[in-house]
């Protein structure tokens, strides 16, 4: 069989595949023994080596430290987005925290030893703009002070909610001794459930006399405590046994004034 | 667990002689101790591949002077940057792939790469065949034999096997120059086989 060189089809194109794969094998399987002062050239030329290879880690280590800045930056930026945030999130309680203060202030006014701290008490509080009462309260509120706000959990509230409901209840026991006192006049025996319900009709009169300011309006904050069961509860309890306490009290003074 | 138990006990058993060699058979071991600066481990690696690396730039460089020099230069990359190889594909794939492009960088260097049909190294018709074989000899001859830009891109296509599009990269040509190197370079191929009275095997000797 002749073999053209330019002969068009699949034989040519078979032929060149074996012709390469030929050529392949042969050179593939070649080997040439080099000289041997190649290798004296290439360990001469490796003595620099270890020098170069150190080299190629100095990139690395750049690299790794830049990467290590980046993550140290982004770590404290957002450790530091991450404090900002605290307050908002902390925000809830806070504002509960000076509700309880305010509350107490709602009384307090009257004696008028906190009227500086109204200011930014104002500033703080009204819910409605909590977006913005944020931004004020933080302006206003020095870190000591929220600090404080937040470390003084419920003790302010045992030591002011006396003294301004102490007057209040004061007023509400003389008053229930005195509804006692007539109904024993009627009835002779004055049952403890009774005593109990004036004691509470007493106790809703305080905190309807908080809830309304002197001025007539509705004092908001008042409104708001209301609302906090929690708080509320152990607000009225507070007051429930202060009334009990000054009619205990009152009704044994009397009592022994009379014997 | 039973591949662990199996290389402990290989090790334990060999006596200290033993130990050193199959220490240095080991090619990851002694890729390891290379770029430690091992110098002898270096020295085991390039004896095992030198006559074959060699063997690689003398396709691409007639003159075996000058590709030895390469292969030198490609051996001090090798080492120099053995760290980059980290046991990906063979290793021997890997020396390969630096020898060849040490090998292109050189003809590039020296300009030989010209691809230009008018370009044409005249045949040796002395390079006869006695045997009627397409010995080692002979096909490195129809190689040499070949210019410069249609050798490269039929080594890389053929040998390599390169595609087209990474040919164009590696030589910075365009895919259709390499395609019709390569038309070239095999057309020239057959021509120079049947000029010498040689034609691939099986469709037979066709002696003129």
């Amino acid at each position: 069989m002749e073999w053209h060189p330019k002969r068009p089809g699949p034989t040519k194109d078979k032929d060149m595949d074996k012709l390469e794969k030929h050529i392949k094998d042969k050179l593939e399987e070649r080997q040439i023994a080099p000289s041997p002062e190649a290798w004296e050239k290439i360990a001469s030329q490796l003595s620099t080596a270890p020098q170069k290879r150190k080299r190629t880690w100095y990139p690395l280590a750049i690299a790794a430290s830049f990467l290590g800045i980046v993550l140290v930056a982004y770590l404290f930026f957002t450790a530091e987005s991450a404090k900002e945030m605290q307050p908002q999130v902390v925000e809830g309680n806070q504002r509960i925290e000076n509700v309880e203060e305010i509350q107490d202030e709602g009384t307090i006014v009257q004696e008028g030893p906190i009227k500086e701290q109204d200011g930014w008490v104002e500033n703080a509080l009204p819910p409605q703009h909590k977006g913005e009462s944020n931004d004020a309260v933080e302006d206003v509120l020095s870190s000591k002070e929220r600090e404080l706000a937040l470390q003084t959990p419920k003790t302010p509230i045992n030591n002011e909610l006396e003294q301004p409901t102490d007057q209040l209840i004061a007023l509400k026991v003389e008053e229930v001794v005195a509804q006692v006192e007539f109904l024993e006049h009627q009835k002779q025996e004055v049952s403890d459930a009774e005593v109990d319900s004036l004691l509470r009709r007493a106790q809703r009169q305080i905190l309807t006399d908080k809830l309304f300011t002197q001025s007539g309006s509705v004092d908001a904050m008042s409104l708001l405590a209301e609302v906090e069961d929690e708080l509320d509860e152990s607000f009225r309890d507070q007051i429930f046994d202060a009334l009990k306490d000054g009619y205990l009290k009152l009704r044994t003074a009397v009592a022994d004034r009379n014997n | 667990m039973s591949h662990l138990s199996v290389y402990v006990n290989r090790n334990t058993v060999e006596t200290e002689p033993l130990k050193i060699i199959s220490l240095y058979s080991n090619e990851t071991q002694l890729i390891k101790k290379s770029i430690k600066g091992d110098r002898q481990a270096q020295k085991v690696l390039y004896d095992k591949y030198a006559a074959k690396m060699l063997g690689v730039c003398r396709q691409y460089i007639r003159d075996q002077h000058f590709a030895e020099d390469v292969m030198i230069n490609g051996f001090i990359k090798v080492f120099n940057h053995l760290v980059d190889f980290q046991g990906k594909g063979s290793f021997e794939g890997w020396i390969r792939t630096i020898m060849v492009r040490e090998s292109i960088s050189y003809l590039r260097k020296r300009q030989f790469v010209v691809y230009d049909d008018d370009v044409f190294e005249s045949l040796n018709p002395e390079h006869s065949v006695t045997e009627g074989l397409l010995d080692v000899e002979y096909v490195q001859q129809l190689i040499d034999d070949l210019p410069e830009g249609y050798k490269t891109v039929f080594l890389l296509y053929a040998i390599e096997g390169y595609g087209h599009q990474e040919i164009a990269k590696m030589l910075d040509i365009s895919e259709g120059t390499s395609k019709s190197q390569l038309f070239k370079a095999r057309k020239m191929l057959q021509e120079n086989l049947r000029l010498n009275g040689m034609a691939p095997q099986k469709t037979g000797a066709n002696k003129r």
